[in-house]
């Protein structure tokens, strides 16, 4: 096999691109007379060629033993210089790593199922061109995300990314509800960008370099003269960070994923399994620049730990399906924040490879759910079991993939964790927080299955046929590949297989707290109508959750306040002041004019006399030079 | 003699236009064709640069007839030439007494093309002034509701913007140690005494911020936008504005380093101030035709903290930014009255669900979306260029206004999210919605500039191309500590994984 593939990996953003923008055709010209289904398939035809070409691409560079083996270590390069002016030259700068082509191949694989769910999901909709256009557009964003060495683009595609929720957010627009939330997610994500912003800005004069390897240079070089922090680089470094914690919805800006719900199931599941990791990915390059900083691994450590534990509370608190599952995101990639804070890349990265696919399978599984059952509340869901069982141990096999369940793929990341933060300065308190988070975790998600198939069938679910084939195909798909990650792990090397994959210290109380956690919400949550057993405190403090502890009300009560007082204070001083003196001008003017009119009397006695007077003063005048 | 063709095809049109048969239909393709040879001149100056033209006219008064190009005017012409290519596109065809409306819109192009042309500061005064009268009658004449107040008042200011620049360039003749000479290059040579350049910057402050505009001399800029007729819009808002900025770099930047420098903390200040203020106007408006002049105000203020700066890089910003800004406000202006046109109003309130594929308008609102995200920087399109060379090169130099401004920046993203939610999002009123959809013919001057806005963000040489020659000599500041080590090549051997 030939290094080639490998080496025109940068096309692959391309392919989906070109569907995006050839999507534009259809909305609203070529559609009147084709209808939608064309433009769909046009996305899953070019989708699946970027499929098929970064999968070849890993291959070559695995297969090809020299070839391969040269990429790996001097990885082929590709430039695109976007602007050089006045000294200043930003590339692309395309590096086509290992990593990139597996979170490469990830991605497209993802979309190629997504795209086919979709057609089942979106079967009887008109907004086709939009979605799907929309879907591509995601992926190609993500693919450049994972091949540029450059931080100022990454910052672009995100910024790009951010534009792509709002489109794919408000693609039912006619909906109150839908507008509130494409508003909310954009203007969320975009604060958290534009800190981003920000940071770079004030990044470039300090390091002379947007590119991350130039940044790795620059901090390596920093640690080995044993030079001081140049002034306000934390500050940078925490501006930097911000737009991490925006994708990832990390606490404070978590709100916008939980907004974002309000799209359709489809690109739920890419953005909440493969979108969101976009972040995570960026703050992993970023991180020689964060290990310079004990503070702000601090923050990171205390950002990531908070949002684990509280977005997991708020996730048991859930009465939608769908927001259960987005605060459950949250928390596990607050987790991977953890990680990275405690210094722990490898931890991290292994924690990104084995996230997405479980996240995307059970969101998917609960898709086919909310599409024949037309609610996506889990009081009125239940007693599935007897009725789907397929979609029911999908679901199972994306939940353990996530919770610390041997032989599962989370598993072995959760543990290399919490050995992690054994071995960091505060282990009990660190430790206790991932056990704690991890318990929560797989509670939430017992209670989730529990609360869909466990129980009585309620009248929503008395009737439950099995969806369309399109959409039952990729999902078991999909269940597949998550059964086999930890045995591709171990086959790529992640992790040793004794007795089990992942298997070693503290492996018994991760396993204890996973077992607690599923237990005791499958003791609640398997039995009939568990809801309405619920004493009175307990729901009162289950509503504030799920209310997402009124943090809305919050935002609302001060930044929107502020804005919108602000705005107000300006418009009216605008009003008064500056419009008042612009007419008042005017005005005068007018007036001024009018008194000037009565002058012309029409009386010639008048006009001699001023005559006179004007004579007289000019004679004086000449007489007195 | 190249150079005088620019000027003199819309002369001449100006003067045979009023010639035309009272019923004539090639009034408008007329106006077109001037426009569009104007333009295509223009282009092939781009290839072939002209020589400059140096002609005595009144040497008693010190006024000769000095044309040339370079680098910043050439962009600017280029912009000027094809806005009014696009408004007379923009005009309805069935135009009320368009004998008079395209003739007073080609002169404006004649003051405009003159304005930039010239390298005598008394010619560019009169080619300044003689903007203002066009401009006026376009907007009395046929302007929308209360379009006689905004007359009145965009004359006021003009006229006091005017006599600002007057007493100033007569100023900068007279006190000329050279003799009366109001030639660009002997200006730009002359050693005024500090005093001198603190009045004469008073004065080019007074005369062009009240053109940009700037806060606290902006009571004409929203008015007058908003009652303007979409043509008219697109070239005050999109071309006259510019005019503002090309004199505070010439006749500022350019003649008075030494009071620009001294000033221009207080300068950047008040672009800061602008552009926040511009935003926070622009969100609480319940009208579109306002809610883009507000944020042209807030862009203005943008560029303003940029002249301040004066570093490369930040000039560079500066042009890219004039031809950037320009582009979106006209296409801002132009789908507004597009609406206008089909709906019957432009109350955000009244109007919603626009993007409804059936019954809508989504072609237009497509396009409004993105010229949104332009006018919000979003990156990928001409705003961002323009606004990331302004922020990287203030940096260096304003740190706090600089970030003022990104806050701006975000705001911007608030107003432009908020009117595309209520106008393009929601339910379609059933009521009303029984509009035809535009023409192709109606589309081209929108299609035209979205492709420029898309392509110059693309490849952002197209904005940043022709002037790095011109600006970096005008610089008073170092933007090195950005630029030096960023040209070095993007991967070092050494820096890649081992």
């Amino acid at each position: 096999m030939t290094i080639l593939p490998a080496q025109s990996a940068w096309l692959v953003p391309l392919y989906p691109l070109l569907a995006a923008l050839a999507s534009l055709a259809w909305s609203p010209g070529l559609i009147r007379r084709t209808g939608p289904r064309p433009c769909g398939y046009l996305n899953l035809l070019l989708v699946s060629v970027a499929f098929v070409h970064s999968l070849l691409a890993l291959l070559a560079l695995h297969t090809n033993a020299s070839a391969g083996a040269a990429a790996l270590y001097r990885p082929p390069t590709f430039g695109w210089t976007w602007l050089d002016t006045a000294g200043l030259r930003i590339g692309f700068d395309g590096l086509i790593t290992e990593p990139a082509l597996i979170a490469m191949t990830v991605i497209t694989g993802v979309h190629v199922l997504v795209q086919i769910y979709s057609i089942g999901y979106l079967e009887m909709d008109w907004g086709w061109p939009r979605f799907f256009g929309s879907l591509s557009f995601f992926e190609a964003g993500l693919c450049g995300l994972v091949l540029t060495d450059s931080v100022f683009f990454s910052y672009v595609l995100l910024e790009l990314l951010t534009l792509g929720t709002y489109i794919i957010v408000g693609t039912w627009y006619n909906q109150s509800l839908v507008v509130k939330g494409a508003r909310d997610a954009f203007l969320t994500k975009r604060i958290g960008d534009l800190i981003l912003l920000a940071g770079l800005i004030a990044l470039l004069p300090l390091t002379g370099t947007w590119n991350f390897h130039g940044l790795q240079a620059w901090a390596a070089d920093l640690t080995n003269n044993h030079q001081p922090l140049p002034a306000g680089f934390q500050l940078i470094l925490l501006a930097l960070i911000a737009g991490p914690m925006g994708k990832c919805a990390q606490i404070p800006l978590h709100l916008w994923l939980d907004e974002a719900m309000e799209s359709p199931l489809p690109s739920t599941v890419l953005r909440n399994s493969v979108v969101v990791i976009g972040g995570a990915w960026v703050l992993l390059r970023l991180e020689p620049l964060i290990a310079l900083s004990p503070l702000v691994q601090g923050v990171l450590v205390v950002v990531g730990g908070t949002t684990a534990l509280v977005a997991a509370l708020i996730a048991l608190g859930q009465i939608d399906v769908k927001r259960a599952m987005s605060f459950l995101v949250s928390s596990w990639l607050g987790l991977l924040f953890v990680a990275v804070g405690l210094g722990g890349i490898g931890v991290a990265d292994h924690m990104m490879l084995v996230y997405p696919l479980p996240m995307a399978l059970m969101l998917m599984t609960v898709g086919t759910v909310v599409i024949s059952n037309v609610t996506q509340d889990l009081t009125q869901l239940g007693g599935l079991w007897s009725r789907r069982p397929l979609m029911g141990i999908a679901f199972l096999v994306g939940a353990t993939g996530l919770m610390g369940l041997p032989p599962f793929g989370g598993f072995a990341a959760l543990r290399e964790l919490l050995t992690l933060t054994a071995s960091s300065q505060l282990p009990w308190v660190l430790g206790g927080l991932v056990l704690l988070t991890n318990t929560l975790i797989s509670a939430s998600l017992m209670r989730v299955f529990g609360l869909i198939w466990g129980g009585r069938p309620s009248p929503f679910t008395a009737r439950s046929p099995e969806v369309l084939w399109l959409m039952v195909l990729p999902t078991l798909l999909l269940m597949g590949f998550v059964l086999h990650i930890p045995q591709l792990l171990v086959h790529i090397g992640v992790y040793q297989l004794s007795p089990l994959p992942g298997w070693g210290p503290l492996a018994w109380p991760l396993l204890a707290s996973t077992l607690v956690g599923a237990g005791s919400s499958a003791f609640f949550y398997l039995r009939p109508h568990p809801l309405a057993e619920l004493p009175s405190g307990l729901g009162g403090l289950q509503h504030w959750l799920a209310e997402d502890m009124h943090t809305e009300a919050f935002y609302h009560r001060t930044v929107v306040a502020l804005v919108v007082g602000l705005a107000r204070l300006s418009s009216w001083s605008d009003a008064q002041l500056v419009d008042g003196f612009s007419s008042g001008t005017g005005s005068v003017a007018l007036a001024g004019a009018r008194r000037l009119s009565f002058t012309t009397s029409g009386r010639s006695q008048a006009y001699a006399l001023s005559l006179l007077l004007g004579v007289l003063l000019m004679a004086t005048w000449l007489l007195a030079r | 003699m190249d150079l005088l063709l620019l000027p003199l095809l819309p002369l001449l049109a100006v003067l045979c236009l009023p010639l035309f048969p009272l019923t004539s239909t090639w009034v408008r393709p007329a106006a077109l064709a001037a426009g569009l040879l104007q333009f295509g001149w223009a282009l092939r100056l781009l290839a072939h640069p002209p020589a400059p033209i140096a002609l005595s006219w009144l040497p008693r008064l010190g006024l000769r007839l000095e044309l040339g190009l370079d680098g910043i005017s050439l962009p600017l012409v280029l912009l000027a030439s094809l806005l009014t290519v696009l408004a007379v596109l923009a005009t309805p065809v069935d135009q009320a007494r368009p004998r008079l409306f395209f003739s007073l819109l080609l002169a404006t192009n004649l003051g405009l093309i003159g304005s930039f042309l010239a390298r005598n500061a008394l010619l560019f005064l009169l080619a300044y002034e003689l903007i203002l009268i066009p401009t006026t009658l376009l907007v009395a004449i046929w302007g929308r509701e209360r379009r006689a107040g905004a007359a009145i008042r965009f004359l006021t200011y003009g006229a006091v913007s005017g006599v600002a620049l007057l007493a100033a360039v007569l100023a900068f003749g007279l006190l000329n140690p050279a003799g009366l000479d109001f030639s660009y290059s002997s200006l730009a040579a002359a050693d005024y005494t500090p005093a001198q350049q603190r009045w004469l910057l008073a004065l080019v402050l007074l005369a062009f911020g009240l053109k940009l505009p700037v806060v606290p001399l902006h009571g004409w800029q929203p008015f007058t936008y908003s009652q303007a007729p979409t043509p008219v819009a697109m070239l005050l808002s999109g071309a006259v504005s510019k005019l503002g900025a090309y004199g505070l770099l010439r006749f500022g930047l350019e003649f008075l380093p030494e009071a620009w420098t001294a000033w221009s903390p207080w300068i950047a200040a008040l672009g800061a101030i602008t552009a926040i203020y511009g935003a926070l106007n622009a969100i609480s408006q319940l009208d579109m035709l306002r809610l883009v002049a507000y944020s042209s105000l807030g862009h203005m203020g943008m560029l303003l903290l940029a002249l301040a700066a004066a570093t490369p890089l930040s000039l560079q910003g500066v042009v890219a930014q004039m031809l950037a800004h320009g582009m979106i406000i006209a296409l801002l202006f132009c789908l507004v009255g597009l609406i206008q046109a089909r709906t019957g109003t432009t109350a955000i309130p009244e109007l919603s669900g626009l993007l409804n594929p059936q019954r809508g308008l989504p072609f237009t609102m497509g396009l409004m979306l993105l010229a949104l995200m332009a006018a919000a920087g979003v990156p990928g399109l001409a705003g961002f260029v323009a606004e990331l060379l302004l922020f990287e090169g203030s940096w260096v130099v304003f740190p706090l206004p600089t970030l003022v401004c990104l806050v701006a920046s975000g705001l911007t993203a608030v107003y432009a999210v908020r009117l595309f939610n209520r106008v393009g999002f929601g339910r379609l009123d059933n009521e009303r919605a029984d509009w035809i959809g535009t023409s192709l013919a109606e589309r081209a001057p929108a299609l035209v500039l979205t492709v420029l806005v898309l392509l110059t963000g693309i490849r952002p040489s197209l904005l940043t191309g022709f002037s790095e020659a011109s600006t970096a000599p005008l610089a008073l500041r170092s933007s090195e500590s950005v630029t030096v080590i960023a040209q070095a090549p993007a991967f070092a051997p050494s820096q890649l994984p081992a």
